[in-house]
């Protein structure tokens, strides 16, 4: 596993290098590699993960689905720590700290979510919004095959992303692999509808999904949310 | 990916008209009272699922300005469009709203709105932020834009988790109008609006359409 992401990083990394940044100034440079790589995701999808989380949809009882979704949930907790620390963020990341404490306890190695009934919810955060508040611009739009919608600062953040999940560090590539499977497949099945929807009703779903990502991007790393952009709400000389 | 994109279809919670007195107390009453009837709505168990659709969609025309919000998408092109074609669009524009997102907050009962606050913005706009409770999508914001037209307060942009619905548009139109003007912009809505009438007669067809496994999931408003 950890021999396998780090050629996928070098191949990534690699890529980003190698890409010409065109002339214009718009977020989106290599919008023509960028919808290749969002077609053959969809195509991923539609023939694959879609068909497989949908009979797992109906098979899994919608509490297990839950406590899956937990499950996995919880693992992801250690990496918002780490990062709230490193934003300097000290109030959250005790209130994490708590809440990853309360649930692979009480809530059973994270099954259940006990902690968010005691005002202990989770705001995820992760390397590439750390490096954000740090100042680092988000550069391109990146869409990575299989991975989906990015940016080039989010890309090269996602190693640490991947090694501060606990269970990256389990030596057991079955076991991993396993996990790896269950976990993107019990997000899939709780997404059917709602992808379904959006492709149906996009008027163009690559825009859709870019400028919903770059956008709730812009607003968890807090560089002034598109919301507060003047110039959209201006009608006068319309 | 870090926020499931869910989040973006929980928006149109939404909004009645107050008159006058301070501007974001207007605004917020507005928000608030429209919020409550949605869920009041959402939780009317004795209405069926298209009764449900169909009031939240009253609301919705009645309480979005959609003139405003087709300025807003459109920008520089609305210029370009005749008188026709923009009466067209906003027509177009609003039934394309109602139905696509009319029919997903019928999902989303199990929540509570939290009223988080509101801002000031420039030309005498408001912003009221708002949270929801409980639910698969606890913790979730969204913040309405509110403005004051024709002496009635109504909503002209929902920004969820920072995902604005007239930006992400505008791109979306901006794209069709480079390639092919108004009409294809036009007959794009028109034909998404068929669509969506021909898969919405009647609520089993629809249920049927994605898969053998969407035999009820409608009700069950969690992930």
């Amino acid at each position: 596993m950890v021999v396998r992401n780090f050629w996928i990083w070098g191949v990534l990394f690699a890529l980003v290098l190698a890409l010409p940044a065109s002339a214009d100034e718009t977020e989106d440079p290599w919008r023509g590699l960028n919808e290749g790589t969002h077609a053959f995701n969809e195509g991923l999808d539609r023939y694959f993960l879609e068909p497989i989380a949908t009979g797992y949809d109906f098979v899994v009882p919608e509490l297990l689905q839950d406590g899956v979704e937990n499950f996995f949930g919880n693992l992801l907790v250690p990496r918002t720590v780490l990062n709230d620390l490193l934003q300097g963020d000290l109030g959250p990341a005790a209130k994490h700290t708590g809440r990853f404490a309360v649930n692979t306890t009480v809530g059973i190695a994270g099954l259940i979510d006990v902690a968010s009934r005691f005002g202990m919810g989770h705001d995820p955060e992760d390397f590439g919004q750390t490096l954000g508040r740090w100042g680092v611009a988000p550069g391109p739009y990146l869409v990575l095959p299989v991975l989906g919608p990015s940016t080039v600062r989010d890309t090269v953040a996602l190693p640490l992303d991947y090694a501060a999940n606990p269970a990256f560090w389990v030596d057991e590539g079955v076991i991993t692999a396993g996990a790896t499977a269950l976990s993107i497949t019990n997000l899939r099945a709780g997404a059917l509808e709602e992808v379904a929807d959006n492709r149906a009703s996009a008027i163009n779903y690559y825009v859709f999904i870019r400028d919903a990502y770059l956008q709730n991007r812009a607003k968890n790393v807090g560089e002034g949310a598109v919301a507060t952009d003047d110039d959209l709400y201006d009608t006068d000389d319309l | 990916m870090r926020v499931p994109l869910h989040f973006f279809l929980l928006f149109m919670l939404l909004v009645p008209a107050a008159a006058n007195a301070e501007p974001t107390s207007d605004a917020r009453q507005t928000i608030d009272a429209t919020v409550a009837a949605v869920l009041a709505v959402l939780g009317d168990d004795a209405l069926s699922y298209d009764e449900k659709r169909g009031k939240i969609e009253a609301v919705a025309l009645e309480r979005f300005d959609f003139e405003t919000m087709s300025k807003l998408v459109l920008k520089r092109d609305w210029r370009k469009f005749s008188d026709a074609q923009k009466a067209e669009f906003v027509e177009a524009f609003r039934t394309y709203l109602a139905t696509s997102y009319g029919s997903r907050i019928t999902r989303y009962n199990q929540e509570a709105i939290e009223m988080a606050g509101e801002r000031l913005e420039q030309r005498g706009d408001v912003t009221v932020l708002t949270r929801i409770k409980g639910g698969s999508a606890d913790g979730v914001e969204i913040d309405y834009r509110v403005r004051n037209r024709e002496e009635r307060w109504r909503i002209i942009d929902v920004v969820i988790e920072g995902i604005s619905l007239v930006s992400n548009f505008r791109s979306q139109f901006a794209d069709v109008l480079q390639q092919g003007g108004a009409t294809e912009l036009l007959s794009r809505l028109q034909q998404k609006n068929a669509e969506a009438a021909a898969s919405t007669a009647g609520d089993p067809e629809q249920v049927a359409e994605p898969g053998p496994t969407e035999e009820e999931p409608r009700t069950s408003a969690g992930s």
